[in-house]
């Protein structure tokens, strides 16, 4: 049988590898020191300009987005509200610098070049965000609150195991881990590719917050029973056997939903592709969790393996690890 | 057990006609009497419920109501357009400036109210009014100057979030409210889009002169309309003299114009009647929101005239009103709470017009923006300030009621400068797209299913259908509004579905590797599954009710959404593996397929020299 749990340093240095510059980009200014997100905020959240223009002639919508995303306005969100009148969100268009024109005066001008806009009727104003900080704020505090319910609801599940606090706490452990990869993998793009946050980003969050344990609690589950069935067993081996019998039904549940994500991102519209990209790391970072973080957590709590990596210091961080490493 | 096994495969059949039937007739109305009624008409596919992103709705843009008021009572009888016509002529001080941005509303009689734009207290215009109107109508008996400022930003977000709060009903829908400008608020709406114009006309008067050209309603109506403003309309003609016309979202501006269009081009109307699907929303932000309660003197029996006198009580006395089924009855009710100050004016109300011979004439009248919302009779002195409001309210009445009541009057009036219907955000592409790539999705896990788990993989197919009908269904019947985001998550809520019958799946295949038959291990396979589907179906659920908590009490609507629609998901996720699969499995096993093995399993053919011994299970149960 493959010794899984025996490498089990490795797998927290991975996860480290991704969630410590994530955490580090979140943090960075603009980050929680100028009391900002770390991620880029896109049209849903921040505030914009928007244009109500109006066209000699009905024009098609897409004729108008054509002509934004060559304006490098890829973010617009255009509708149309009855005859040829259109509504245009953008980005805070940029004032005039020096004595160019402004980004305004730009697309104005393109707009009635091409697509024959009438510009005497143009209505420019300010708007403020789609979606308020008050949203994004009671999803975090939602979530937050959800996941001290999971810790003690699988507590409560696991009751007749020995320890059962365990599981909770790192069912949390694997839950805190998934969002912190996420939340990270996007902050990092933001400054990377400037990939930015809508709210997509937040209902993907939601969504891989219900995963994530799901996940977690059905390779619990085999621990659970395998531990009540070999009660004299060290934790260690139960848990390498549980996670390779469940090892077969991880990587179909895996393989399905990300079939499914894949087929959608590579086939399906642009505009949900932000959710898709949320769910797909999710997924897998869910799965890797389950089995290597949390189940793995549970075999160093057992051994005791923590309180020693806390109790020797910064000085003797590394050389602990190297000690699970080299395992 | 066979028997129980049958009666499980009609209850599932059962669901999945009522599912199907949900979602095959576009169009349900289900009326029982004693019961809510139940309509679902949604515009999207099947029936449901499309949101802003995929369908578009209703656009409303709302501006601060700002100028200087004069409110003005003469002492002889001074008609409007008199008024207006010597409003018009005045010129104040040296520059000769005339009143602008000019309003006249009658607000009582020979009282009007003069609205025009913001004006300085020592402007001429303001200073010198009252002698100007005195001296073309005689006496002013009242003479009261009010200015609404520009509204500042805080004020604005005050505004937004009272509409915010408003609007977001039931926490299903998702409309999009921003400040626009400083002074400008817009409110977009799913779904609420289109209006239907319903057009009379009258008899043509014998004894008037014949036109001089002869009308042809056929095409004199649809120019007419279409050069009143008219979009996108198509007329039924229910008769030569009535019709009914379907369009885009008409504004008042509009409706005035093709009414007065067709009274001058077609002939005398006795019936313009336009009902929108904004109006509701409408009716629930209000224009300046302002509550009043008054006491109403019925003069006849059935109360159809009455007058209503000043009380001093407005929605500023008011702590809270909520709906709540009602205890002692059916229906629903809504519960007001006033302040201390409005507890003691409603107590002197109530104690005055609460005797049994008041009650036949006296009502409490609550009026929103000077319309009417409820004239209830006070059945007892109320001394503490809560009160009940009984009627024969459904749910959705009562709170769309406490809502209106409870809000508050806006901190800024609000003028209502446009109405339009509003396309999409996400191009029509975006659902389509994501419809086919979710079908080839689905399309590939079915493939991988049976390729890797045979018969039980074409069961698990067929429970993933089941499962996709029925949250559809669901999401109609509740009715969840639909925005892409949700279709995201409900496709790959499919991909999650396969997760438990993976898991039972797998279990079945261990079973089978020890050497059981197909039918006992599919028991075991079952129950050995159970706590595991139970305990992660559980842990999602209750993240999704932990959400919905929050997110109603936080005014989330993204995030109740998401949880709404996820915990459908998950329930239904989990009864399709538990009873839908179980079963269909049951009856293949039943039905002769039971004996073949390496139909369910492949790995079960490398076990050929075992087969026929039926080893105990060697592990015991949990």
């Amino acid at each position: 049988m493959q010794d899984i749990v025996g490498k089990r340093g490795w797998y927290f240095l991975f996860s480290a590898l991704i969630i410590v510059p994530g955490l580090v980009s979140l943090i960075m200014s603009p980050g929680w020191i100028t009391l900002d997100s770390g991620l880029k905020a896109g049209i849903d959240f921040s505030s914009g300009s928007v244009m109500n223009v109006s066209f000699r002639q009905p024009v098609d919508e897409d004729d108008i987005r054509e002509r934004l995303d060559e304006l490098g306005h890829s973010e617009a969100l255009i509708q149309r509200i009855g005859g040829a009148n259109y509504f245009i969100r953008t980005e805070v268009l940029e004032e005039a610098v020096g004595d160019g024109l402004s980004e305004r005066e730009v697309i104005e001008r393109d707009l009635e070049k091409f697509l024959g806009m009438e510009r005497d009727r143009v209505e420019f104003d300010t708007v403020s965000p789609i979606v308020a900080k008050e949203t994004v704020r009671t999803a975090f505090y939602s979530l937050a609150a959800a996941s001290v319910f999971i810790m003690f609801f699988v507590w409560y599940a696991f009751r007749h195991v020995p320890k059962a606090h365990r599981y909770g706490v790192s069912a949390l452990l694997a839950l805190a881990h998934d969002l912190l990869i996420i939340l990270g993998v996007f902050s990092i793009l933001g400054r990377v590719i400037n990939l930015e946050v809508n709210s997509m980003f937040i209902v993907g969050l939601l969504i891989v917050a219900g995963y994530s344990v799901n996940d977690t609690i059905v390779v619990f589950d085999r621990i659970r029973e395998n531990v009540s069935r070999h009660p004299d067993r060290d934790l260690a081996s139960t848990v390498n056997l549980s996670i390779m019998e469940s090892m077969g039904r991880s990587l179909n549940t895996s393989i399905t939903t990300l079939v499914v994500l894949l087929a959608m991102i590579f086939i399906g519209g642009t505009s949900i592709r932000e959710l898709l990209l949320v769910l797909a790391i999710g997924a897998v970072a869910g799965t890797y969790s389950s089995i290597f973080i949390a189940s793995q957590y549970l075999v160093m709590w057992d051994r005791g393996e923590i309180g020693r990596f806390f109790r020797r210091g910064r000085t003797a961080t590394v050389s602990s690890l190297m000690h699970l490493i080299g395992r | 057990m066979r028997s129980r096994s049958i009666r499980i495969s009609i209850t599932i059949l059962l669901i999945l006609g009522i599912a199907i039937a949900a979602l095959g007739f576009k169009d349900i109305t289900i009326d029982i009497p004693g019961f809510p009624r139940i309509e679902r008409d949604g515009t999207g596919p099947l029936g449901l419920k499309l949101g802003l992103d995929l369908r578009g709705g209703g656009h409303l843009v709302y501006q601060a109501d700002t100028g200087t008021r004069f409110d003005v009572t003469f002492a002889d009888d001074v008609s409007i357009n008199d008024l207006i016509t010597t409003l018009r002529g005045l010129r104040f001080g040296d520059d000769d400036s005339e009143l602008e941005g000019l309003q006249v509303v009658p607000i009582g009689p020979n009282r009007y109210q003069i609205r025009t734009e913001i004006l300085a207290d020592d402007d001429p215009r303001s200073t010198g009014l009252n002698d100007a109107l005195a001296e073309a109508h005689g006496d002013i008996t009242l003479f009261q100057t009010s200015v609404i400022p520009e509204p500042t930003l805080e004020q604005m977000q005050g505004v937004l979030k009272n509409i915010t709060g408003r609007v977001n009903r039931f926490g299903t829908e998702e409309p999009i409210i921003q400040i626009f400008g400083d002074d400008r608020i817009i409110v977009q709406l799913p779904g609420a889009s289109g209006s239907v114009t319903t057009i009379g006309l009258a008899e043509p008067d014998p004894a008037a002169p014949a036109p001089e050209v002869e009308v042809d309603i056929f095409t004199d109506l649809p120019r007419v309309l279409a050069e009143a403003g008219y979009e996108d309309f198509n007329i039924e003609f229910d008769d030569a003299m009535n019709f009914t016309v379907r369009s885009n979202t008409v504004s008042s501006q509009i409706q005035g114009q093709a009414f007065a269009a067709i009274v001058t081009q077609i002939g005398a109307v006795n019936r313009f009647e336009v009902i929108s699907g904004i109006d509701d929303a409408k009716a629930l932000i209000g224009q300046t929101a302002r509550l009043e309660f008054k006491e109403r003197t019925c003069e006849n029996q059935s109360c159809t005239t009455f007058s209503d006198a000043d009380l001093g009580l407005t929605g500023d006395d008011l702590s809270r009103a909520e709906a709540s089924a009602n205890q002692i009855g059916i229906g629903w009710v809504v519960n007001i709470q006033f302040n201390s100050r409005g507890s003691d004016i409603f107590s002197e109300l109530t104690r005055r017009i609460s005797t049994t011979e008041a009650q036949a004439t006296k009502r409490i009248a609550i009026i929103m923006d000077g319309r009417e919302l409820l004239a209830p009779v006070a059945r007892a002195w109320i001394r503490d300030g809560r009160t009940q409001i009984t009627g024969n309210f459904n749910r959705e009445e009562a709170r769309s009621l406490a809502i209106q009541i409870e809000a508050g009057s806006l901190d800024v009036p609000l003028r209502l400068i446009q109405e339009s219907d509003v396309d999409a955000l996400l191009g029509s592409e975006s659902l389509k797209n994501s419809l086919i790539a979710g079908l080839v999705g689905l399309g590939l896990v079915f493939i991988f299913m049976i390729l890797y788990y045979r018969m039980a993989g074409v069961v698990a197919a067929f429970a993933l259908v089941f499962y996709a009908i029925v949250v559809l269904a669901i999401f109609k019947m509740i009715p969840i509004t639909l925005e892409l985001a949700h279709i995201g998550g409900f496709i790959l809520s499919i991909g999650m579905a396969v997760d438990a019958n993976i898991l039972i799946f797998e279990r079945m295949k261990e079973e089978v590797r020890i050497g059981r038959t197909l039918a006992s291990s599919m028991e075991v396979g079952f129950s050995r599954a159970w706590p595991a589907i139970r305990d992660s179906n559980i842990s999602t659920m209750i993240t999704c009710v932990v959400l919905l908590w929050f997110g109603d009490r936080l005014g989330g609507g993204l995030v109740t959404g998401v949880a709404i629609s996820l915990f459908i998901g998950v329930a239904v996720s989990m009864f399709t593996a538990v009873v839908v699969s179980r079963n269909l499995l049951q009856l293949m096993a039943w039905i002769g397929l039971g004996g073949r093995i390496e139909l369910f399993t492949p790995e079960s053919l490398n076990r050929t020299s075992q087969q026929g011994i039926q080893t105990p299970a060697p592990r015991g149960g949990r």
